[in-house]
C-alpha cells in the first residue's frame, strides 16, 4: 500500500540484474562429502527419523486414525505381496456349504497396548462401528461397510476366540474387501458413542503411536509386549515434509534418515539422490495403476475402433522408461501385473501404430476430430500427467485427433469430470483389497463408478453379466476364468487402457538397512535396523 | 492508512519521456513476449523425448526441458501468455480504480464516504489473500486469476485516485467548469480524467511488476493459469525438480520473471519521477 | 477530538469492517463451484458410486437448501462456530485454531526483522554522503523486491540449509526452524521498510531544526538518534499494520516450502479441495488479525503523533 518516490540510475539496473542472476543459480553441485559405511552391528535402542509426503495419522475423525503404513494397527486379513488374502489376527476362516455362513477363528495371547484382550466381542464392536460411521471419508479410504462386509443379516460371537458374519445372500468377496484397513483391530475402549475415537486408539501392532501433531510429526515407539517379531528400532520420528524439493534436501542435510512411503521422491529427484555416496535409493511395485479412460458416450470415442487406435498408438513401454523413468512397469492389462493371483497376460492390448493408423483411417479419412483431455498437475504426488499429457497429444496427432490440454487443479477436475466434458482424462486407481471386483466391477461395469459417477459411459452386455456373475462365484478357478475374460474384454474394446504400474522410489542413508516398500506402500518398519 | 502524495500531475507531460533508457527497454521486451510466434525457433510444445534435458547449446539456445522442448521457445511464448494475464488484469484494475476512485473524489459528499468504507475494508485484507479466496471459488483458470488479480490490487489504486481527485477538486479550473455549469460526468471526463492520467500510468505500471510476481506465486502455488504453453512461473515452479539435473530450466523464467519486475519498477519509478516535479530536483 | 472519542470510532470502524469480512465469507461458502461431497470421497483416489455419493451429501446435511443452510452457518458463526470441514470432518476453528499461533510466531519475527533490517539500512542510505552506498543499496531494494520469495527460499535452502548445514532445512519447534522462512519472507517488506524510512530521514533532514542542529556541531548520530529518528518515526509505525497484512500474505507460499504447520498449508488443501468452510474461516481470521494490527497501528500513531487525529478520516 506504501510507495514511496523513488529514483533509479542506469547503473542501478545492471547491478540489480547482476544479482538477480547469481541468485537464481545458487546451488546444483552434488554433494562431496564421503561416505562412512562400517560393518557395525544394529542399534536396537535407534531412533529412526523419517520423511513422508503426508500425515500418517489423522485424527478421532478418521475411520483408521492412522494409516496402515504406521504399523500401529493391524487387521484380521492382510494382503500379501501378490495382493493374496493372508490370515493374520484371524488365524483361518471357512465359508459354508450354502456361502451365506463366514466363520472367522481369531488369533490367541493378542492384548491391545491398553491391557484390554484381544477376542470376538472387540471384533464385533468394531463392525459394529465401522457399520454405524459409514460412509466415512478418510484420505487413505473410504469407509462403506456395505462393500466391506457385504449383505450382514447376522454378527455374532461363537466363543471368545470365534465369530461368525451370515449373509443374506453369498458373498464371495469377503476375505478380501475386509483386508486391510477394512478389518483393522482398535481396543473396544477407544469409541465415543458417535464413532468417532477418542484419543489415540489402543492397539495390537508392532508399534504405538504416542504422540502426533497434524501436519508435523508423528511418533512411534516400539511395542515391548507385541505378540510377534519385534521391531529392532525403539523409536520412529515420521516427519510430514509435503514440499517434495525441501524433502530430499531434508535427506540431504541429514535431517531425516530416510524418505518412504507413497510419493516420497519424485522420479529425477531419485535419479540425481542416486550419485550420492551417502544414500541408498530403491523402488518397489506398490498396488497403483495409472489408466487412460475414453468417454465412450460422446463422439469421437463413442466409435470403438477410435478408442483402439489410441490404445495401439501409445508405446507403454517407452512411456515408463523415459517419462516414468523406469519407476513403473509398462501397463499390461487393467490389473495390476504385481497381482499374482489375478493378472492375465491376455488382457494386454497391442502396440501396433501402424495398424492404430489404419483403424483412425477408416473411421475418420481425411477428417480431424478433437478430443478434450483434462488433468490436474501430479508433479508434487510423482505422477507425470502433464508429460504424458504432453507426448499424448503428439502419438495421436497422425491419427487425425487433435487432443486439447485442459490443466486443472484438483477440484475442479473433478466438476469437469462428473459432469462428462470430457473426452479423456487419466484415472488411477490403488487396489486396495486385491479382489478384482474393485476395479474391473468399476471401470468395465454399466453401473460402476467410472461409468455412472465419471461419466465414463461404456456398457457392455457381456461384461455387466460376468461382473455379476463374479460376485456370486465362490468358486476361485471359475472367478478366475470370468476375470480373466474381462481383461480380455477390455484389451478388444478399450473402454479404459492401463498406462503403468507404479513403483514408488524411496530413499535412505547408508546407516539404515532392510528398509523397503510393500505393495500398499507400507514401509518395512518391522525389520528396519539402523546402524 | 498510508496516505501516498503524488503531487501534481499534468503540470509538465513533454517531460514524461526523457530519460526513456528503461522505457525503451520494456517497450522492447513487451514487443518482445506479444510478438513470439513469430520469433520463436520451434514450436513451444513439441515434444522430442531424445533431445530432452539438453543443456544450452547452438541448436538451443536456452537448453532443452524434461521434455526435450525448446526452452527459448517456451519463455517467449510463456511470456506472452504471462503478459497478456498480466496486461489484461492491470487494464481491468486501473479501469476499476480510475472510475471508482474519480466517482469517489469528484462526487465527494455521501458517495465519497460510502465508498472510501468500502475501499479502507477492501484495504485490511491483503491483496494475495483476496486473490485466493476469489480462487478458492471461481477455481482456477485464466479468467479466475485475472479477476483475482483485478481483486487484489485495485482497491489500493482507487484510494490513491481517489484523494488526487479531492485535492482537484477545488482546484481553480474545475471550479470554473462547476460554476459555468458543466455537467458533472464532462467535468470528470474533460478534466479530472486527464488531470489523474500521469498518476494513472504510474500505478499501472508499477501493478505490472506486482502483478506478475503475483501471478508466479499463484503458478507456484499450483493455482495459476495453466495453458498447455506454460507461464514464467509455471516453468519456475516445474523446474524446481530438476535444480540438480538441469539448472537452466530455472535460471531462463528466474531471470525473466525477475527481470520484468525491475523494469516494471524502473519504468515506474522514471514515470513517478516525470509526473512529480517535486521529485525532480533531488 | 480527545482521545478516547478518537479510540471508540476506530473500534467501531474495525468491528463494521469485520461484520462485512464475515458477510463476504458466506457468500464464498455459497459461490464455490464443484461438489464438495464428491470431492471429500474421492480424496482417497477412489470414485464413490453415485449411491454413495447420495448417502454422503445427506449425512453431511447439503441437501438441505440454500437459504437453509446460510441460517444454520450464521448461526453457528455467532456461537463461534466456523462449521466443520467438508475434507477433514473437523471443526474449521479447531483446524485453523491449531495453526494460528505458528503462522502468527513466522509473521510477527519477520515483521520485527524487517523493520529493524529495513529502518537501519534505511538511516544509513539516508545519511550516507557517498553515492555508491546509496546506489548501492538501492539497487539491492529493487531486486529484491523482484525476487518472488519462493525463489528467495529455494536458494536458502540449498545454501544454508543443505551446503553449509547451519540451520534446519524444514520443520517446526525450535527458534532454529524460524530462521530460513524468516529470512525468506523478509526481504520484501524489509526493502519497503528501507524506501519509506530513506524518503522519511531525508524529509526530516531538510528540515530547520535539524540544520540547527547541525550548524550547532553536533555529531551525526547524535542528530540521528535524537532530532531525525522521533520526527520520522511517525509514518514508519503507521505503515506497520499494512506492512503485517502483506507479511501474512506470503506467508502461504513460504509456509508450503518450509512445511511450518501454519494456516497457509491448511488454506492451499482447502483451496484445492473447495473446502469453502476452511476457506471462509482463514479469510475471517486473518481478516481479523489485520484489522486488529491496524487498529493496534492507529492507536500508537495518534500516540506518538497527535497531529493524525486532526488529519484523521
Amino acid at each position: 500500500m506504501a510507495y514511496e518516490p523513488n529514483r533509479i540510475s542506469r547503473r542501478m539496473v545492471l547491478a540489480g540484474l547482476a544479482v538477480g542472476g547469481v541468485g537464481a543459480i545458487i546451488g546444483c553441485r552434488p554433494d562431496e562429502r564421503g561416505s562412512s559405511t562400517s560393518v557395525l552391528q544394529p542399534n536396537l535402542d535407534a531412533t529412526l527419523r523419517i520423511g513422508v509426503s503426508r500425515d500418517l495419522a489423522n485424527g478421532v475423525e478418521d475411520p483408521y486414525f492412522t494409516h496402515t503404513s504406521l504399523m500401529v494397527h493391524e487387521p484380521l486379513i492382510r494382503l500379501g505381496d501378490g495382493l493374496e488374502p493372508i490370515p493374520w489376527l484371524a488365524e483361518r476362516w471357512q465359508v459354508s456349504e450354502d456361502g451365506l455362513r463366514w466363520t472367522f477363528a481369531l488369533r490367541r495371547g493378542v492384548t491391545f497396548s491398553d491391557g484390554q484382550p484381544f477376542n470376538s466381542a472387540a471384533v464385533i464392536r468394531i463392525i459394529e462401528r465401522n457399520i454405524q460411521i459409514t460412509p466415512r471419508t478418510s484420505p487413505y479410504t473410504v469407509m462403506d461397510a456395505r462393500v466391506a462386509y457385504g449383505p450382514i443379516a447376522a454378527l455374532r460371537p461363537i466363543d471368545d476366540f470365534t465369530f461368525e458374519i451370515v449373509h443374506e445372500r453369498p458373498y464371495p468377496l469377503l476375505e478380501a474387501t475386509m483386508s486391510n484397513f477394512f478389518s483393522a483391530m482398535f481396543s473396544p475402549n477407544s469409541f465415543a458413542p458417535n464413532g468417532d475415537f477418542v484419543g489415540i486408539p489402543a492397539t495390537t501392532g508392532p508399534f504405538i503411536l504416542r504422540q502426533w501433531e497434524r501436519g508435523q510429526f508423528a511418533i512411534l515407539e516400539r511395542n515391548d509386549t507385541y505378540w510377534g517379531q519385534r521391531p529392532r528400532v525403539r523409536r520412529i520420528e515420521v516427519r510430514v515434509l509435503p514440499d517434495p524439493s525441501t524433502r530430499v534436501s531434508a535427506l540431504r542435510a541429514g535431517e531425516v534418515d530416510a524418505l518412504v512411503e507413497l510419493g516420497a521422491i519424485l522420479p529425477v529427484e531419485a535419479d540425481q539422490l542416486r550419485t550420492n555416496p551417502d544414500i541408498v535409493v530403491g523402488a518397489d511395485p506398490i498396488s497403483i495403476t495409472q489408466y487412460l479412460f475414453f468417454n465412450c458416450s460422446q463422439p469421437p470415442f463413442n466409435e470403438r475402433r477410435l478408442r483402439q487406435a489410441v490404445t495401439m498408438a501409445v508405446d507403454r513401454e517407452e512411456i515408463t522408461r523415459v517419462i516414468v523413468r523406469g519407476y513403473g512397469e509398462p501397463g499390461k492389462s487393467l490389473l495390476s501385473v504385481f497381482s499374482t493371483r489375478w493378472f492375465s497376460p491376455k488382457g494386454t492390448p497391442r502396440y501396433d501404430p501402424a495398424e492404430a493408423v489404419r483403424l483412425a483411417r477408416a473411421v475418420l479419412g481425411d477428417r480431424r476430430v478433437a478430443a478434450v483431455l483434462p488433468y490436474a498437475d501430479g508433479s508434487g504426488q510423482a505422477r507425470p500427467y502433464k508429460e504424458i499429457a504432453a507426448v499424448l497429444q503428439t502419438i495421436v496427432r497422425p491419427l487425425g485427433i487433435d487432443i486439447r490440454l485442459q490443466q486443472l487443479e484438483a477440484a475442479a477436475l473433478a466438476d469437469v469430470t462428473n459432469r462428462g466434458e470430457w473426452n479423456l482424462r487419466f484415472g488411477q486407481l490403488g487396489w486396495a483389497n486385491g479382489d478384482p471386483d474393485f476395479i474391473l466391477g468399476n471401470f468395465l461395469y454399466s453401473r460402476g463408478a467410472a461409468n455412472t459417477t465419471s461419466k465414463g459411459g461404456y456398457r457392455n452386455e457381456e461384461a455387466d453379466q460376468l461382473v455379476e456373475a463374479g460376485r456370486q462365484e465362490r468358486d476361485f478357478q471359475r472367478r478366475y476364468a470370468i476375470y480373466e475374460r474381462l481383461q480380455e474384454i477390455a484389451a478388444e474394446e478399450a473402454p479404459v487402457f492401463a498406462l503403468y504400474h507404479e513403483k514408488s522410489a524411496y530413499a535412505h542413508h547408508r546407516r539404515i538397512r532392510n528398509l523397503r516398500q510393500r505393495l500398499n506402500f507400507q514401509p518395512t518398519f518391522d525389520t528396519v535396523e539402523k546402524l | 492508512m498510508v496516505k501516498v502524495v503524488l503531487g501534481h500531475p499534468g503540470s509538465s507531460r513533454p517531460r514524461l519521456f526523457r530519460r526513456a533508457a528503461p522505457i525503451l527497454c520494456f517497450v522492447l521486451c513487451l514487443t518482445l513476449v506479444l510478438a513470439a510466434p513469430q520469433i520463436a525457433p520451434t514450436d513451444p510444445n513439441e515434444v522430442s523425448m531424445p533431445r530432452r534435458l539438453m543443456a544450452p547449446n547452438p541448436s538451443a539456445f536456452l537448453g532443452t526441458d524434461q521434455l526435450g522442448r525448446d526452452v527459448l521457445s517456451r519463455i517467449l511464448h510463456g511470456g506472452q501468455a504471462a503478459m497478456i494475464t498480466v496486461l489484461v488484469a492491470v487494464a481491468g484494475s486501473t479501469a476499476l480504480s480510475t472510475s471508482v476512485g474519480i466517482l469517489a473524489g469528484a462526487r465527494g459528499g455521501l458517495v465519497d464516504r460510502v465508498l472510501c468504507a468500502v475501499l479502507d475494508l477492501l484495504l485490511a485484507v491483503p491483496g494475495l489473500l483476496v486473490a485466493l479466496a476469489i480462487l478458492g471459488t471461481l477455481g482456477t483458470g485464466r479468467l479466475a486469476v485475472i479477476v483475482a488479480l483485478i481483486g487484489a490490487s485495485w482497491a489500493e489504486e482507487a484510494r490513491i485516485v481517489r484523494s488526487l481527485v479531492a485535492t482537484l477538486r477545488s482546484s481553480a479550473l474545475i471550479e470554473a467548469a462547476h460554476a459555468l455549469g458543466a455537467p458533472a460526468w464532462r467535468i470528470g471526463v474533460v478534466h479530472v480524467l486527464p488531470a489523474t492520467l500521469p498518476t494513472v500510468v504510474v500505478l499501472a505500471t508499477l501493478n505490472l511488476g506486482q502483478a506478475l510476481l503475483t501471478v508466479s506465486s499463484l503458478s507456484f502455488l499450483g493455482l495459476g493459469t495453466q495453458p498447455p504453453s506454460a507461464d514464467w512461473g509455471t516453468m519456475l515452479a516445474e523446474s524446481r525438480a530438476y535444480l540438480g539435473a538441469a539448472p537452466w530450466l530455472m535460471v531462463a523464467p528466474g531471470a525473466c520473471i525477475v527481470g520484468f519486475a525491475v523494469l516494471a519498477n524502473l519504468v515506474g519509478d522514471v514515470l513517478q519521477g516525470q509526473a512529480d516535479p517535486r521529485q525532480r530536483g533531488r | 477530538m480527545s482521545i478516547l472519542g478518537y479510540l471508540l470510532r476506530r473500534a467501531l470502524v474495525a468491528l463494521t469492517t469485520l461484520v462485512v469480512v464475515s458477510v463476504v465469507c458466506f457468500l464464498l461458502v455459497n459461490a464455490a463451484r464443484g461438489d464438495p461431497a464428491l470431492i471429500a470421497l474421492e480424496q482417497s483416489g477412489e470414485t464413490p458410486t453415485p449411491d454413495l455419493l447420495a448417502e454422503y451429501r445427506w449425512q453431511l446435511g447439503l441437501n438441505s437448501p440454500l437459504p437453509v443452510q446460510y441460517v444454520r452457518w450464521i448461526e453457528r458463526v455467532v456461537h463461534g462456530d466456523l462449521g466443520r470441514s467438508i475434507l477433514q470432518r473437523r471443526p474449521v476453528a479447531t483446524i485453523l485454531g491449531e495453526r494460528v499461533w505458528p503462522t502468527l510466531q513466522l509473521g510477527l519475527a519477520t515483521l520485527a526483522v524487517s523493520t529493524l533490517a529495513g529502518v537501519v539500512l534505511g538511516v544509513v542510505v539516508a545519511f550516507s554522503r557517498a553515492p555508491f552506498v546509496d546506489v548501492a543499496i538501492r539497487s539491492a531494494v529493487v531486486v529484491a523486491a523482484a525476487f518472488p520469495s519462493f525463489l528467495v527460499a529455494i536458494g536458502l535452502i540449498m545454501l544454508i540449509g543443505e551446503r553449509l548445514r547451519l540451520v534446519p532445512v524444514a520443520g517446526y519447534g525450535s527458534p532454529q526452524h524460524l530462521i530460513l522462512p524468516v529470512l525468506a519472507l523478509s526481504i520484501v517488506p524489509a526493502a519497503s521498510t528501507l524506501r519509506l524510512t530513506r524518503s522519511a530521514v531525508r524529509s526530516v533532514l531538510a528540515e530547520d531544526f535539524v540544520r540547527t542542529a547541525r550548524s550547532k556541531g553536533l555529531a551525526e548520530w547524535t542528530i540521528a538518534v535524537r532530532h531525525v529518528l522521533p520526527s520520522a518515526a511517525a509514518p514508519l509505525i503507521a505503515s506497520v499494520g499494512v506492512r503485517f497484512g502483506q507479511i501474512l500474505a506470503g506467508t502461504v507460499v513460504i509456509e508450503t516450502i518450509f512445511a511450518w504447520p501454519g494456516m497457509a498449508t491448511a488454506v492451499i488443501t482447502a483451496i484445492s479441495g473447495r473446502d469453502v468452510p476452511v476457506i471462509a474461516g482463514y479469510v475471517l481470521i486473518t481478516g481479523t488479525l489485520v484489522i486488529v494490527a491496524n487498529f493496534l497501528t492507529d492507536l500508537v500513531t495518534r500516540l506518538v503523533d497527535p497531529r493524525v487525529a486532526a488529519g484523521a478520516r
